[in-house]
């Protein structure tokens, strides 16, 4: 042992002789790093801003996001508000900010776009008394809810569209609650989502399991085939899976031909753009994730552990359940949340094999952002997606590891 | 070409060298060791025992976290490992595997920009020396294990290096070939007249090689000597149960050794009442006092079955058991509480097997010395 | 494994079933890629059996400089550039990862690896906005980045599994025979660990060239790649050319899988010490 008085210095010359290796090691892992900073994780806190910021009412009509903000909500503001509202407007319509502003108090209450639009476009006409001219043009601009909707409107942070994200909306006095039946979309969505995740992962489990098991009790060349071909659909385009999937599950494709020629059905049947089409196609590309990790681990596996309970008196169903499967469990383990994980992701896929009804939540950021512009929305959509991913994300370090996400 | 340095200073010299990982536990404790030109020194310990941390060190893989290796009178503080100039046989080889066998040899005088015919001859020499000669297109997953660590071997000495250094290098060998290679080590020393330090765990290996042994525990030398000093004289019962094989009689000082009798060191007569028997003679390094638990080491060896009046020490026991070893056997005897292991050449052992029977056993004086009492007692495989 | 000498009932009807689902799972795998392979040569308008006649039609169709050579010029511009990035970077990263321990060694791992496993469109959708505000959208530059960030881990795990693989006695056998650092890595290490590389790479070069969601956000009509124009065509109308292509694909992939295989191969024969 080390005398208490020497510690110290020990201590500073090993960090001292450690410290030189470590430096080594992070100015190698520099670029890398700097590289997922600047593309990568900066980006993704850039989304979680933009999912929460709430600057286009803000930005165009200021001294009226001031002067609502100070507003007690209670009543409507006298003749000093309406004036203050007439200014803005005209502002904001001459240098052209006055959309995107009205775009947004639309999301608070539907109509309001119209409303400061046309305010906006009749803005030299607006005179003192100012109220009455407003209450001329539309007798809207004398309901509470407008002034309530631009108070919600100017505050610099916003829940409404992480709110927006899972069916919910806060009311004006700060009840959260869920949004009327025909606007509840994503939840529905982020369900759909789960399930055929879900369904995948299962369906890979089952498929991928014995495959798995074959490969590892095959003798060494024939292993090495099979491998090959497990690994050939993987190293195949996803689009050129899918293009082959559309082909074959078509109504006039093969598959309904081979239906036919059996006798299974007598007219072709419904294989694609339903939830069909999506299982199928969606297995097809996950297996291998599956397969993979089952087979790392089930190659681990001494052939003796299964002599010795044969010898021990166990038969082959019940050496197999008690000895063999339970040393399979971390292989299926990380293939299931490998598979789950990437699963939640897709997009591509069911975009093209699946109907309306089988979009994952991935095709609604998508569309949201490149459809519609709206990325508020779609940052929020994408932040709720990346928690559901993220909460996965330990055991996805404990069980998988860096090992079993190697691939060939 | 370098300085011929002064007969007087060592090859190599660890002074104060002191190594810990984590701050709190040393591997190594304050080392003080010196190599000679010429010398085959074996470090010898369990694993954990620093032995290797040591190799390391005056490699240059690891470095000390206080106190200086002097290689040549010169510190090595400031010397990276690929300009120490010391050859080094790992555990595993570390054959370069994408190299073939002379390429391999060939290595360290590319790296000292050797003349290429120069280079040709030399690797030539050293594989022809380990018996490899003609091997050198080969790959060195296409040779034996015995043939690999004979690469391995041409590859550390081909540069003539100031001291090679060997990390269990016959640690993946089979018995047979380890016995061979060890004596062939041995005769490569011998003829080439290099410095060798050897580190292993195996008792018997460091028995047959060396020139002096340094016997580790606990990231301390326990004892340094040559092969038959630490063999026949263990200074204490971790060296004397960790080399060969041990029986330990418990007992008490009856008789000092005399301290005006005792010259320099030499080990003295005492006399000790068993715990187990009667009052036996044995020799005792250092002074004891009257009353002192000590324990008598006898090799099982030593031990002699003859029931021998004349002699001074002797004891009896009852038979355990009989092992048939082929050129000699063991008996295991119980003597009062404990048990004692005894090697017997077969003619000194012609009784039919009989269980219970009682034997009686003696030992020349000189062969028993008294040692601290073992904590775990008994004898030590 | 061998077949047992006595093997009950039970067993030889389990082992009978599992030959047929594992031949099944097999079937299911591979039967869409080789079945669209015919049809590629098909002499009608129709991707369906039975054939009408066979012709090069949809071939010729293929090698028209629109959309197919096009976008194949801009995936290759960009699959070799993400390429290069990402395996020197990568390599660099998993070699400082693999050699030294830092404090947050795992944290720098899993956010390494966590491209992977962060579902695309939010990759897309982050980067987009993140790189609209300098111009990068609609650029190959931008486009090269985000595919570099998704290469990435991909490099970072195939060099790694090469690393643990490696003898660290190698490199301190090299030092005590004389090479300096840089000449153990480049004499040593190297030439070990560049099959693992070069593998690397290649799972690079795939993962930029099949990639389409992340192009969907960045990708003007300009930098449109393979895949983009393959997901338009697929999603508007099937056109029979996109099978003539995916014919070639799969060609392409056979050719990829064996030189990783033969890379594979490469490096576990050097591994063992043979030539």
């Amino acid at each position: 042992m080390i005398s208490a008085d020497q510690q110290p210095d020990l201590r500073r010359k090993l960090r001292r002789s450690k410290s030189r290796a470590r430096l080594r090691g992070l100015l190698l892992v520099a670029p890398a790093l700097l590289l997922l900073m600047v593309a990568f994780v900066a980006p993704i806190g850039g989304m979680l801003f933009n999912a929460v910021a709430n600057p286009e009412f803000r930005s165009a009509m200021p001294r009226l996001a001031d002067y609502v903000r100070e507003w007690d909500g209670q009543e409507l503001p006298g003749e000093e508000g309406y004036r203050l509202l007439a200014e803005e407007i005209g502002r904001a319509y001459s240098d052209k900010t006055l959309p995107g502003a009205a775009m947004r108090l639309n999301y608070e209450q539907s109509g309001l776009r119209s409303l400061f639009m046309r305010a906006g476009r009749r803005a030299d006409r607006l005179e003192a008394p100012y109220r009455r001219s407003f209450l001329e043009l539309d007798k809207d601009w004398g309901s509470i809810s407008v002034w309530q909707a631009m108070q919600a409107a100017s505050a610099p942070f916003t829940a409404r569209y992480l709110l927006q994200a899972v069916d919910r909306e806060i009311t004006w006095d700060g009840e959260i609650r869920l949004v009327e039946p025909e606007k509840r979309v994503f939840v529905d969505r982020f369900e759909a989502t789960f399930w055929i995740s879900f369904v995948v992962t299962s369906l890979c489990a089952l498929i991928g399991y014995p495959m798995a098991y074959a490969i590892a009790a095959a003798p060494p060349r024939r292993a090495r085939l099979m491998l090959v071909l497990l690994l050939l659909p993987f190293w195949t385009s996803l689009l050129v899976r899918t293009a082959a999937w559309v082909v074959l599950l078509q109504r006039d494709g093969i598959i309904n031909d081979a239906l036919i020629w059996i006798g299974v059905v007598d007219q072709p049947v419904q294989l694609i753009f339903n939830r069909l089409g999506v299982y199928i196609a969606m297995t097809h590309i996950l297996l291998p994730f599956m397969a993979l990790p089952l087979y790392s681990v089930m190659k681990g596996i001494s052939p003796n552990h299964m002599r010795a309970a044969a010898s021990l008196g166990a038969g082959p169903i019940s050496a197999f359940w008690t000895v063999y499967f339970p040393q399979t469990v971390p292989g299926l383990g990380a293939g299931c949340l490998l598979v789950y994980v990437l699963a939640i992701g897709f997009y591509i896929t069911p975009a093209l094999v699946g109907g309306s009804g089988d979009q994952m939540i991935s095709y609604l950021i998508a569309n949201f952002a490149l459809g519609t512009a709206n990325w508020s929305v779609a940052s929020a959509l994408a932040i709720v997606l990346l928690c559901c991913v993220a909460i996965f994300y330990p055991f996805f370090r404990r069980y998988v590891g860096i090992d079993r996400l190697r691939l060939g | 070409m370098r300085g011929e340095p002064s007969r007087e200073t060592p090859l190599v010299a660890f002074r104060a060298v002191e190594k810990t990982y984590d701050g709190v536990v040393n591997v190594v404790e304050r080392l003080d060791l010196e190599i000679e030109r010429g010398e085959f020194l074996t470090l010898l310990g369990p694993s954990g025992s620093g032995k290797t941390t040591t190799l390391m060190m005056l490699a240059g893989f690891e470095a000390p976290t206080a106190g200086e290796i002097l290689l040549n009178g010169r510190s090595l503080a400031r010397t990276p490992p690929f300009r120490r100039n010391i050859g080094m046989v790992f555990q595993n080889y570390a054959l370069f595997p994408h190299m073939t066998v002379g390429d391999n040899v060939a290595y360290p005088l590319r790296r000292r920009r050797f003349p290429r015919s120069e280079v040709d001859t030399r690797v030539r020499r050293a594989l022809d020396m380990v018996r490899l000669g003609g091997l050198e297109q080969r790959f060195p997953g296409q040779l034996s294990g015995g043939q690999q660590q004979r690469v391995a071997l041409a590859r550390a000495l081909v540069f003539e290096p100031d001291v090679v250094l060997m990390d269990e290098p016959l640690g993946a060998l089979d018995k047979k070939l380890r016995e061979d290679m060890q004596l062939e080590i041995r005769h490569l020393h011998q003829t080439l007249g290099m410095t060798v330090i050897y580190v292993t765990h195996d008792q018997a290996e460091a028995l047959t090689m060396s020139d002096r042994i340094a016997v580790f525990s606990d990231g301390r030398i326990q004892q340094i000597g040559s092969p038959r000093e630490v063999y026949e004289r263990p200074v204490n019962a971790f060296v004397a149960n960790f080399i060969g094989e041990n029986n330990m009689l418990p007992g008490v000082i009856v008789t000092p050794a005399e301290p005006a009798l005792s010259s320099e060191g030499a080990p003295q007569l005492c006399t000790v009442q068993l715990d187990d028997g009667p009052t036996v003679e044995a020799l005792a390094n250092g002074s004891r006092r009257v009353g002192e638990r000590v324990a008598v080491s006898i090799r099982p060896e030593r031990l002699e079955l003859a029931h021998r009046p004349d002699r001074r020490n002797r004891i009896q026991g009852r038979l355990l058991e009989v092992i048939y070893f082929g050129d000699h056997a063991r008996l295991r005897v119980r003597v009062g509480a404990i048990e004692v292991m005894v090697k017997a050449r077969l003619d000194e052992w012609r009784h039919p097997e009989c269980r219970g029977e009682r034997v009686d056993l003696s030992w020349a004086t000189d062969h028993g010395l008294v040692l601290e009492p073992a904590v775990d007692g008994g004898a030590a495989a | 494994m061998s077949a047992r000498p006595f093997a009950s009932p039970v067993e030889r009807l389990g082992r009978g079933a599992l030959r047929v689902l594992v031949g099944a799972g097999f079937l299911f795998l591979l039967a869409p890629i080789v079945a669209v392979i015919p049809l590629s040569f098909n002499g009608g308008d129709f991707l369906s059996y039975p054939l009408r006649g066979v012709s090069l039609q949809w071939y010729a169709r293929v090698f028209e400089p629109f959309p197919w050579m096009t976008g194949l010029a801009n995936s290759l511009t960009v699959a070799s550039a993400t390429t290069v990035l990402a395996t020197v970077v990568g390599t660099l990263a998993a070699y400082g990862l693999a050699t030294s321990d830092f404090r947050g060694r795992g944290l720098v791992m899993g956010l390494m690896i966590s491209p992977m496993l962060v579902p695309l469109v939010i990759t897309g959708l982050a980067i987009y906005l993140a790189f609209a505000r300098y111009g990068l959208v609609h650029t190959f530059v931008g486009l090269i980045l985000a595919h570099t960030i998704l290469a990435l881990p991909f490099v970072v795990v195939t060099v790694t599994a090469t690393l643990q693989g490696f003898d660290r006695n190698m490199m301190r056998a090299a030092s005590s025979l004389g090479a300096s650092p840089l000449t153990a890595f480049r004499t040593v290490t190297m030439p070990l660990i560049a099959p693992g590389i070069l593998s690397g790479a290649v799972f690079a070069f795939v993962t930029s060239f099949d990639e389409v969601v992340v192009a969907l956000f960045l990708a003007g009509p300009g930098q449109f790649t393979l895949p983009r124009h393959m997901f338009t065509a697929l999603r508007d109308k099937l056109d029979p050319s996109i099978v003539a292509l995916a014919t070639l694909l799969i060609l392409v992939s056979i050719l990829l899988l064996i030189v990783v295989e033969l890379l594979r191969w490469r490096s576990e024969r050097l591994r063992r010490g043979r030539p």
